[in-house]
């Protein structure tokens, strides 16, 4: 007790000792040797925005083994008898795949709370002195990828509402809605140019979604009364026709019915003074209900017969409140367990604060293992795609690097364009960036009579705050239009009986774009009062702007590609790696010995410009693969950030006919 | 008696037959609609050759929708050619033959001596309703390296 006592009045005292804030403060203490013990086993990173009187400790097998047989209690007053802590408990409330947690590490986090006036780094130094205490981890707070700037839209006002519906559902105020067809209207922006948009228009002749299709939002609440979102919200069968306060399903979540709130461990709400609309206006844009008559159309909210793909919400901020890294965890595993085959999120570190991928790993080991645990084959969660797929917002920092999680090769990192095709001003870009989406650019229609928000994305919010519909902007914007082709071309795969591994999903995904780097070139773009010089993006907003139709396309399967017999032939693989092909940089060619059998290939074929060059000898047809890097010129991993290594298979027909079309004849 | 009557019915029947084959009209037999499919290459190709002059061509190389391609053929004693819609030439010309009247093998005179097997098949409503167009003269899928 004695002990206690002092310690806490150590902690006060160090507390008011400090003249730097918490959130700012190097590891320091009035102990070196103590502060040379927490040095070894820290992993927080101590200059991120972290959460007060919370801890995250990664205990050593034994003691883990010890709470799993004798139960928490007796190993609490242990671990804890010279400091005061309020709660103990594991991080992770146990995971379904129990074989893949232990293997993990899962098993071994554990959360610590103590009072929040104590410094975290005072009592960080404290417990690291314990031997069973192998890693602590401060909760580092990420935050969500848009300014939060929500304009209410009003109907009617607009130009662009009285134009020609492009768009074949009857929403009313998809006509504003240049993010999925974009026809060049100029009232939106001078600058506006057709077709940039997300290629949807086309694909959804083949599907607008399949309801086996979860994608967890895992943001802000998604108001699931929504008139334009109820139809699409995933539903916890057994929760919903369960009792209230029971965990009907057994899952370790009570009345989870849409998904759960990791903030205030319960019920999604939406009623907290200064709720933005963020995760609402995210879902919208990936499936708020199609055809129903009312508001808005979505990429994959279905045909108008609530066919569209659901949205499982993991509420992770609460009005001006965040989770921390254990909530993201927590939400990831969740989604894993419940259904959900996408997490879409819009949420991440500033890329200033990690210098490489294995900074990233080490700092915030938690997170990572989740998304090691929600990407694992064992956890898919659809026939179509043998693992999960995790997509991130680049971050809005304007800086050459993406923020993280989303860098790292694990994930799929989207960076912002507005309606011109153009990187957004605020547009995270260049390394561990893969691909780019419309997030909207609202500086650059500034000049048009109040109409520049139109150069937003309009999306579903909450009425109760900012409104029903309301223009937001931010690579929070782009990421949900990726998530929302990927939950499409999930969909049709699944029409289509087809099956991928999560690698060949992804890799798809990232070569089914179009080409921005030609518009990215010597010129500038204007940006209210100032210009934005475009070089600086050229190749490295990822692999090219997202479209729904060629991925729709390379799922259905990619045609061969035909060279002729006895001759060194060129072959453009765009077809293949999208049409920024020319613009990847190209790791290598793999050629198993049968097929260079086959084909009779009479040197090694190579790849430069997009372009394949191949001397076939042998009239016959084999595949090779070709390996590229999607997003910059290096790859991420290790002690660098940097694109993901992409993988295509390429059938080459080597045929002693040979028309320069690819024609038969 | 009887040998000098043998002899007599197959000069006949062999005058007759010689008859028939100088008669096959190659210009019509080569009109209708056509199916390849090779045993060398992961491939499905349907042509429809016109009475008009016209093509039209839908091919299914490895995976994919059919691929449509049109154009122009012609037919000059029994040397088939023919020219995409962008006015990119054949690969080929084509020497026709028949094995009888639902069968149709197209040797390439280029020198590489490949041979492909046509059946008279009516091409399906699927192939040419999911068919993706092609502008015949901007896929650039092969080109010598100069």
């Amino acid at each position: 007790m004695k002990n206690k006592t002092f310690l806490t009045f150590t902690f006060a005292c160090l507390a008011a000792a400090s003249c730097i804030s918490e959130n700012e403060a190097p590891v320091v203490s009035q102990d070196p040797a103590r502060d040379e013990i927490l040095m070894t086993k820290l992993t927080g990173n101590p200059t991120a925005e972290h959460m007060k009187g919370n801890l995250l400790v990664f205990l050593d097998k034994e003691t883990t083994l010890r709470i799993e047989k004798e139960g928490i209690g007796t190993v609490t007053s242990e671990l804890f008898a010279e400091v005061e802590v309020s709660d103990f408990r594991p991080a992770l409330r146990s995971p379904k795949n129990r074989e893949l947690a232990r293997e993990l590490g899962l098993d071994r986090w554990f959360s610590v709370s103590f009072d929040e006036s104590i410094p975290v780094h005072a009592f960080a130094s404290e417990l690291a002195k314990r031997p069973e205490i192998c890693a602590l981890q401060f909760n580092s707070l990420p935050r969500l990828a848009s300014d939060l700037k929500a304009v209410p839209f009003s109907a009617g006002a607009s130009p662009c509402a009285a134009k020609e519906k492009s768009i074949p559902f009857d929403d009313p105020y998809n006509g504003d809605q240049w993010n999925l067809v974009n026809i060049g209207d100029k009232s939106i922006a001078k600058t506006a140019r057709e077709g940039a948009d997300v290629g949807v228009k086309d694909a959804w002749t083949l599907t607008a979604g399949s309801p086996d299709v979860v994608v967890a939002v895992c943001d802000a609440p998604v108001k699931y009364t929504h008139p334009d979102l109820a139809g699409s919200m995933w539903v916890n069968e057994a929760e919903k026709n369960g009792t209230t306060g029971v965990d009907d399903d057994d899952n370790g979540y009570v009345d989870d019915i849409h998904g759960y709130n990791f903030i205030s461990d319960g019920a999604i709400r939406w009623d907290v003074e200064g709720e933005s609309g963020h995760g609402t206006h995210v879902a919208g844009i990936i499936a708020a209900v199609n055809g129903n008559g009312i508001g808005i159309s979505s990429i994959a909210g279905g045909s108008g017969k609530g066919d569209g793909v659901r949205i499982m919400n993991c509420q992770l901020f609460e009005g001006p409140n965040g989770g921390g890294d254990k909530e993201m965890a927590d939400a990831l595993i969740y989604a894993a367990d419940n259904g959900a085959c996408i997490a879409q999120c819009s949420y991440g570190y500033p890329a200033y604060i990690f210098s490489s991928d294995d900074n990233y790993i080490s700092t915030l080991p938690l997170e990572y293992r989740a998304l090691k645990y929600f990407t694992d084959p064992s956890n898919s969660n659809h026939p179509s795609i043998g693992s999960n797929l995790v997509v991130y917002a680049a971050g809005n920092e304007a800086t050459s690097n993406s923020d993280y999680p989303g860098a790292l090769p694990v994930c799929v990192s989207v960076t912002a364009l507005g309606p011109d095709f153009l990187p957004a001003g605020y547009t995270n870009y260049g390394r561990g960036c893969n691909i780019a989406a419309p997030g909207g650019d609202f500086m650059i229609g500034d000049d048009l009579d109040g109409y520049y928000n139109k150069c937003m994305i309009l999306s579903t919010s909450i009425s109760e705050t900012v409104g029903d519909y309301v223009w937001m902007e931010g690579s929070s914007q782009a990421c949900p239009h990726v998530s929302g082709v990927a939950a499409l071309g999930i969909s049709y795969a699944g029409k289509l009986g087809k099956k991928f591994t999560g690698d060949q999903f992804r890799d798809i995904l990232l070569t089914s774009v179009n080409d921005i780097n030609h518009l990215l070139t010597d010129g500038i773009k204007p940006y209210g009062e100032y210009t934005i010089g475009l070089k600086i993006y050229h190749n490295r907003m990822g692999t090219g702007a997202i479209d729904a139709w060629k991925l729709l396309m390379q799922i259905e399967g990619t045609p061969s590609v035909m060279v002729k017999t006895g001759q060194m032939c060129s072959a453009d693989i765009s077809e293949y790696f999208g049409e920024s092909a020319k613009d990847l940089t190209y790791l290598g060619i793999d050629v198993r010995t049968e097929a260079k059998k086959a084909l009779g290939l009479a040197a090694a074929p190579t790849v430069e410009g997009g372009i394949l060059k191949i001397y076939c000898t042998k009239n016959a047809s084999a595949k090779i693969t070709v390996s590229a890097i999607a997003g910059g010129s290096h790859l991420g991993g290790g002690d660098k950030i940097g694109g993901t290594e992409i993988k295509r298979e390429i059938s080459i027909v080597s045929r002693g006919v040979h028309s320069s079309n690819g024609g038969w004849l | 008696m009887k040998k000098s009557i043998f002899i007599l019915i197959a000069l006949l029947l062999m005058a007759t037959g010689c008859k028939k084959e100088k008669t096959v009209d190659y210009a019509k037999q080569v009109i209708g609609e056509w199916h390849c499919v090779p045993e060398t290459f992961d491939a499905d190709v349907y042509l429809a050759l016109d009475p008009d002059g016209t093509f039209a061509l839908y091919q299914q190389i490895g995976e994919g929708r059919h691929r449509h391609y049109s154009g122009e053929w012609e037919l000059d004693g029994i040397t088939l050619s023919g020219s995409y819609s962008g006015g990119e030439a054949w690969g080929s010309s084509y020497q026709v033959s028949f094995s009888g009247g639902n069968t149709m093998i197209l040797k390439a005179l280029n020198g590489s001596e490949e041979v492909m097997t046509y059946s008279r098949n009516t091409i399906p409503s699927e192939v040419m309703e999911g068919s993706v167009e092609m502008k015949s003269d901007a896929a650039i899928d092969c080109r010598p390296v100069l």
